[in-house]
């Protein structure tokens, strides 16, 4: 691994890496979420808000832990191709790709819903610009808009203080109770939805190898980082519920900037609307990137088409990869419009899912890659501390898998139908390389070939970048 | 998905246990019998058809668990068969090459 980190040329340190990760955590489902749960979850939308939480920790875990051991770059199609089995590796990037749809098509939802608070435009046409112009931004490169992401996390902090500072002085007691007026049922699809907006911790695994001392650096902060997060959902949630009955809440678009207006002066509400658009662009390049990254890397062991991996000459994108991530969602945009909560489930689900086979892999990982592991600065004793995280991680997915299956069973039926799509996949893309299909598995079950792929593509980048500062001199090729 | 010891070593594998390994017949079979543990008590239900405790919330959270083991154990099984049948058909050719190359070698011999 130290050979690999000789190569790098570009590392981030831990205020850039606190910066990402609580940048792309607090996203657009803050704003999104939190109205049509509270419709139907009432007030213990915000115990939801704080139950969530829990999972996020055990997430937060096994990033540290795997991370700092292993920090290779699309993070969990390895960890679990390596360390559970090859197909359930590859289930990352056959189901990251719906989830990166569904992220998409959320962000457009979220977007199309803050910027009518400000002009009267038709939400189909909001949601179609949204995701060509997000598709188009990441075909080209997302330099400047990684830039200026600092600015928007700045402006995003600044709107929700905006809501949350006054706003604790302006809320209603009366308004908490009941605390579950339609039962547990609701409560507990809130809590699997509300699990979806801390998702963006997943994104240091898939960054691990530019990480500026990453087996310091990425505990410190995940750490820290999720207790930063789950303090602004909770108070967020406490002070939306607190000013504006949770009746009214369910069916009110906008509801963040709708119950800003009832403290806050308009001008104030309006900057309010403007940071739920901050936070669609301070995360939507980050989950187009990840997943094209995670794809590529896939199509680079062989079990995807080896096009995916492809960069463009030009852009320096993974552009096939991006196109099959950015297009669909343009195609789905009219048909789950107005799914929001529907669509965090199954996000949700499918992390869960995740979660539970990177539990497996963190299991795994002392006996499989003992090396790699004594490198991890965050360390367990395996009968002791390790199987209390492992068992306990598991548990938790394993229990909010059943529970949301008992509420929407359709979104469970609609995983198991995409995986079972996915071994249909898997076995002919085997069959298709015939002979060599041994090697194919060896592929995916050992690091050797990967991180020779990953030194060979930094070298690729170092010579772009070179390439780049020579300007324009064309003589790269 | 064997777990911890239970692991195979990938590197201990022969070319053929690789090949069978590669087509992950227990992890198919896992996510088969898991849609079958999600579908049957979901059907149950919209049908309103009373199959003991299938259709109930018991059926509904036990379900996928118990046709996610299944399947998974007869897809091991499945791998193991699969694995003894690639055997036999190696051993069925090479033994067949054997006596073809005896044959030729008994004729190459007897003509000499």
């Amino acid at each position: 691994m130290s050979d690999d980190h000789s190569v790098l040329t570009e590392r981030v340190g831990l205020v850039g890496v606190m910066a990402l990760v609580v940048g792309n955590a607090i996203s657009i489902p803050i704003f999104v979420l939190p109205g049509p749960l509270a419709g139907s979850a009432g007030p213990s939308v915000v115990i939801a808000a704080l139950v969530a939480a829990i999972p996020a920790a055990f997430v937060v875990l096994y990033n540290a832990q795997l991370g700092s051991a292993m920090p290779v770059a699309g993070g969990l199609y390895v960890y679990i191709s390596r360390l559970t089995s090859p197909f359930w590796g590859f289930l990352v990037p056959f189901t990251l790709s719906v989830v990166t749809w569904a992220s998409l098509l959320f962000a457009a939802i979220g977007f199309a819903e803050y910027t009518r608070f400000f002009v009267g435009l038709p939400a189909d046409l909001l949601i179609y610009g949204f995701l060509v112009f997000v598709l188009v931004v990441n075909l080209l490169g997302v330099k400047t808009v990684a830039r200026l992401q600092v600015v928007f996390l700045a402006l995003l902090v600044a709107a929700l203080a905006t809501f949350v500072v006054p706003g604790a002085f302006a809320v209603d007691a009366g308004n908490y109770t009941p605390v579950f007026p339609e039962g547990p049922g609701p409560f507990a699809v809130a809590v699997v939805a509300l699990f979806y907006p801390y998702l963006g911790f997943g994104l240091l695994t898939e960054l691990g190898e530019e990480i500026d001392d990453p087996g310091r650096t990425i505990p410190i902060a995940l750490l820290s980082g999720i207790v930063i997060v789950a303090a602004v959902y909770l108070l967020l949630t406490v002070v939306l519920v607190g000013v504006m009955p949770w009746q009214q809440l369910g069916g009110t678009e906008a509801a963040v900037a709708v119950a800003a207006t009832r403290f806050l002066p308009s001008w104030a509400a309006g900057f309010v609307a403007l940071g739920a658009i901050f936070a669609v662009l301070s995360t939507v390049n980050t989950t187009l990137l990840v997943g094209s990254r995670t794809v590529m890397r896939a199509a680079r062991d062989g079990i995807l088409p080896q096009q995916f991996a492809r960069i463009h000459p030009t852009l320096g994108t993974p552009h096939i990869s991006v196109l099959a991530l950015g297009v669909p969602p343009i195609f789905l945009a009219t048909v789950v419009q107005q799914e929001v909560v529907e669509l965090s489930v199954f996000i949700a689900l499918a992390t869960l899912t995740a979660l539970f086979f990177a539990a497996i892999a963190l299991w795994n990982l002392p006996v499989d890659f003992p090396e790699h592991y004594r490198n991890a600065t965050l360390r367990f004793r395996r009968y002791r501390g390790l199987l209390f995280v492992v068992v306990g991680g598991m548990t938790v997915a394993a229990g909010f898998w059943l529970v949301t299956l008992l509420r929407v069973p359709e979104a469970g039926l609609l995983l198991v139908g995409w995986f079972l799509l996915g071994y249909g996949y898997y076995r002919y893309r085997v069959t298709q390389v015939g002979e060599d299909s041994g090697g194919l598995f060896m592929r995916m079950v050992t690091l050797d070939s990967h991180e020779a792929a990953f030194a060979r593509e930094q070298s690729y980048e170092g010579v772009e970048e070179m390439r780049g500062e020579d300007a324009e001199t064309g003589s790269g090729d | 998905m064997p777990v911890g010891r239970f692991r195979t070593d990938p590197a201990e594998l022969d070319d053929l246990e690789r090949r069978v390994s590669a087509r992950q017949y227990p992890e198919g079979a896992l996510v088969v019998g898991m849609g079958v543990g999600i579908a049957a008590p979901f059907l149950a239900q919209q049908l309103s058809l009373s199959l003991l405790l299938l259709s109930g919330p018991v059926g509904m959270a036990m379900g996928p668990v118990a046709g996610g083991v299944g399947g998974y154990l007869l897809g091991h099984r499945y791998r193991q068969w699969k694995l003894a049948a690639s055997r036999a058909a190696r051993g069925a050719d090479d033994e067949t090459d054997g006596e073809v190359g005896a044959e030729a070698s008994a004729r190459g011999g007897g003509g000499s």
